[in-house]
């Protein structure tokens, strides 16, 4: 027998340890948890270096069901990124809301093995397994705070309808199997074209869509959304926004663009209606949503709406163009994302009681903490696309694509709902700086410690993919063009 | 042609168990529909040559999880859930003209698919040739699906973490159950709060 190409599941095995590591360490700890914190950064970290030193690299591994190469690198690191700055937020929150738990960390880590397995799978099986794993830390995360009302119902509407909609890949997959006879992307991709039954292939393709279209949150399979990151403690809500979209994502692009590539006219119709619908959906509701955690919930479908316009475009040709503009998009959504809710959880933390959330309790940040107000004013001016930000490069390749798609309508509307988008991020801007507060917050310190870690490298990522864009986008290209390797 | 018939049988007979699952008020009653259900597709899976399957099916299902969930019930006082009244009425209106559609295109789907492996069908002579049924399965669980199969013992990690998280009774001595030391948890008051 032979030995099994562990190097092609190195991140995924350094992850699999910290994440042990930090369990069987956790008991033995006190009330200091440093030590686990630091565990399981350094794994995230090792494993994202460990992704980039394999980058070059492009084979298939384990019977051909995950393979090794730049697209695959390229999310690995941007999923360790992002957990590695949704937990540099998490420890003064979580001490602040009394429910400080080692297990926290060892979950993120188990969700982040589910998506790297999710962006390296070229097998159905693979991608199941994967896509469970993320799905069940992410229920457990959710309800993390048990003693919580809010936090019980988010787990419970989470994992009801997350099982719901699993069944549906589920279903899906197993038609495709059932036409083909094996669960390989490639080998499905050139038998299922073959196997002369459009409706069959179209039945499919539309389960496949509304499972994944759950996970990233997509209308009309958004429900769960706002509900879900208002009862969960705000780093998961930060975390749960970035990572399994990226996630989500990631499957979408290579499931579609190989598995599903038969049926690609009939794709690219149905994202283009739900693009549509999913941006609508999120900006309306977005515009009435009082409390800003909601609102971000909204605000992230509305950016769902915007990707899956470029999954449109990639439909129509298979444009490679639109698959790097959205693998661009997902990075400089990840930093934007996460430092506004790097910003809420500041909030929190200061106010575990007052703090609700709400529009009004924003009035006067401006002057109480400054740094906070200016920050949060940068995450948003990316949110809506200002130039020299992330989210501008972001949008501007990304509708740049779907005109080159051919679908010029798409694009205008995507720019006309992003116009609305910046009625309630500057709404909130307003608050902030031009209201004075009904009630007197008081602060008790400016932002410190990991917390200002993880919102100044957010920061930094907003600023660094904003004012120089080349850099993500020779990775992005060099990702995409690797897909199939 | 007798598997046909066979599976039809089978498949009605799991499905009517699935309905009756989940439109029984009584959590028991529906239960031992599960367990209807459970064997009826055990029954399926060795018409399709897969006895191992079929008998794993019977043993892990139909068996072990089926007596841990009666188990978990019968501790449970469930007598509030049969009074509860649904919530959205209308949702059964828009199910009534949702579901016949979705019904009307997975039989146009069934209707007209070419199943490759049903066509060429799996038979005892090709199970023969890889070894046998159980080799079979254990070649492709261990060889081929090694990947998947690893990752499945992390969700199990994660799913037993998971329950301790959400069942460790977190007291001090002299506390009632489902509370905290006071300096360890959320205030009364605090529990319908924003997180």
């Amino acid at each position: 027998m032979e030995w099994p190409d562990i190097t092609s599941i190195l991140p995924e095995v350094i992850l699999a340890v910290a994440a042990l590591l930090v369990l069987l360490v956790e008991p033995f700890l006190k009330k200091d948890k440093t030590a686990v914190i630091a565990l399981a950064l350094i794994g995230l970290l090792a494993s994202a270096v460990v992704a980039v030193a394999l980058g070059g690299n492009s084979r298939a591994a384990f019977s051909g069901t995950i393979v090794l190469n730049s697209y695959a690198l390229f999310f690995k690191v941007l999923f360790a990124l992002a957990a590695f700055i949704s937990i540099l937020m998490s420890p003064r929150y979580l001490e602040a809301s009394k429910r400080h738990l080692g297990e926290y960390y060892a979950l993120i880590l188990l969700a982040v093995i589910g998506m790297d397995v999710m962006a390296a799978a070229r097998d159905f099986i693979a991608f199941y397994v994967g896509l469970e794993l993320m799905a069940m830390c992410s229920y457990i995360l959710a309800g993390f705070f048990r003693y919580r009302i809010r936090s019980n119902e988010a787990a419970l509407k989470y994992f009801v309808t997350g099982v719901f909609a699993s069944a549906f890949t589920l279903f899906g997959i197993s038609l495709v199997f059932g036409f083909t006879g094996t669960t390989n992307y490639e080998i499905i991709s050139s038998n299922l074209g073959s196997t002369g039954n459009a409706t069959g292939v179209a039945f499919a393709t539309a389960l496949v869509v509304a499972g994944l279209g759950f996970k990233v949150s997509m209308a009309p399979f958004h429900m769960w959304t706002p509900d879900v990151y208002q009862g969960a403690p705000t780093t998961v809500a930060a975390f749960f926004s970035v990572g399994p979209k990226a996630a989500g994502f990631s499957a979408i692009l290579i499931i579609f663009t190989t598995v599903f590539e038969s049926s690609s006219e009939f794709w690219s119709v149905l994202f283009m209606v739900l693009s549509v619908l999913t941006m609508f959906v999120g900006s309306v509701m977005a515009i009435v949503q009082s409390n800003m955690k909601r609102m971000l919930a909204y605000s992230s479908i509305t950016h769902v709406g915007y990707l899956l316009a470029g999954l449109a475009a990639l439909g129509r040709g298979l444009d490679t163009k639109a698959g790097e503009s959205i693998i661009l998009y997902l990075a400089a959504y990840t930093v934007m994302n996460l430092g506004a809710f790097g910003i809420l959880t500041y909030l929190k933390t200061q106010q575990p009681e007052g703090f609700d959330y709400s529009l009004k309790s924003f009035a006067g940040l401006g002057r109480r903490s400054p740094w906070a107000a200016i920050l949060l004013t940068l995450f948003l001016f990316s949110l809506t696309g200002i130039p020299g930000t992330a989210g501008f490069i972001g949008k501007f390749y990304l509708f740049t694509s779907v005109v080159r798609g051919d679908l010029v309508w798409l694009a205008v509307l995507g720019v006309l709902f992003s116009a609305i988008s910046a009625y309630y991020y500057l709404r909130l801007m307003i608050y902030m700086f031009f209201r004075e507060p009904e009630t007197e917050l008081t602060v008790k310190e400016p932002i410190e410690g990991t917390l200002a870690a993880a919102v100044a490298l957010s920061a930094a990522g907003v600023l660094f993919l904003g004012l120089f864009p080349q850099w993500i986008w020779d990775h992005a290209l060099k990702a995409f063009s690797n897909l199939f390797g | 042609m007798a598997e046909k018939i066979l599976f039809i049988i089978f498949g009605v007979l799991a499905i009517g168990g699935a309905l009756m699952t989940i439109t029984r008020k009584n959590v028991i009653h529906g239960l031992i529909a599960l367990v209807f259900t459970f064997i009826n597709v055990a029954m399926i899976y060795l018409v399709t040559q897969a006895y191992f399957l079929a008998v794993a099916q019977i043993l892990v299902y139909a068996g072990a999880i089926l007596v841990l969930f009666t188990f978990v019930i019968m501790f449970l006082d469930l007598r509030e859930f049969r009074e509860m009244e649904q919530f959205y009425p209308w949702q059964k209106y828009l199910v009534a003209i949702l579901a016949p559609i979705a019904l009307a295109e997975f039989i146009a789907v069934v209707v007209t698919a070419s199943w490759i492996p049903t066509q060429q069908g799996i038979t005892p002579e090709m199970l023969a040739e890889i070894g046998g049924n159980t080799w079979g399965v254990g070649v492709s669980l261990f060889e081929n699906m090694l990947l998947p199969f690893e990752v499945a013992s992390l969700i199990l990690v994660a799913a037993m973490v998971g329950a301790v998280i959400m069942a460790r009774k977190e007291t001090t001595p002299n506390v009632a159950l489902r509370a905290w030391a006071p300096a360890d948890g959320p205030q009364p008051g605090q529990l319908e709060q924003e997180v």
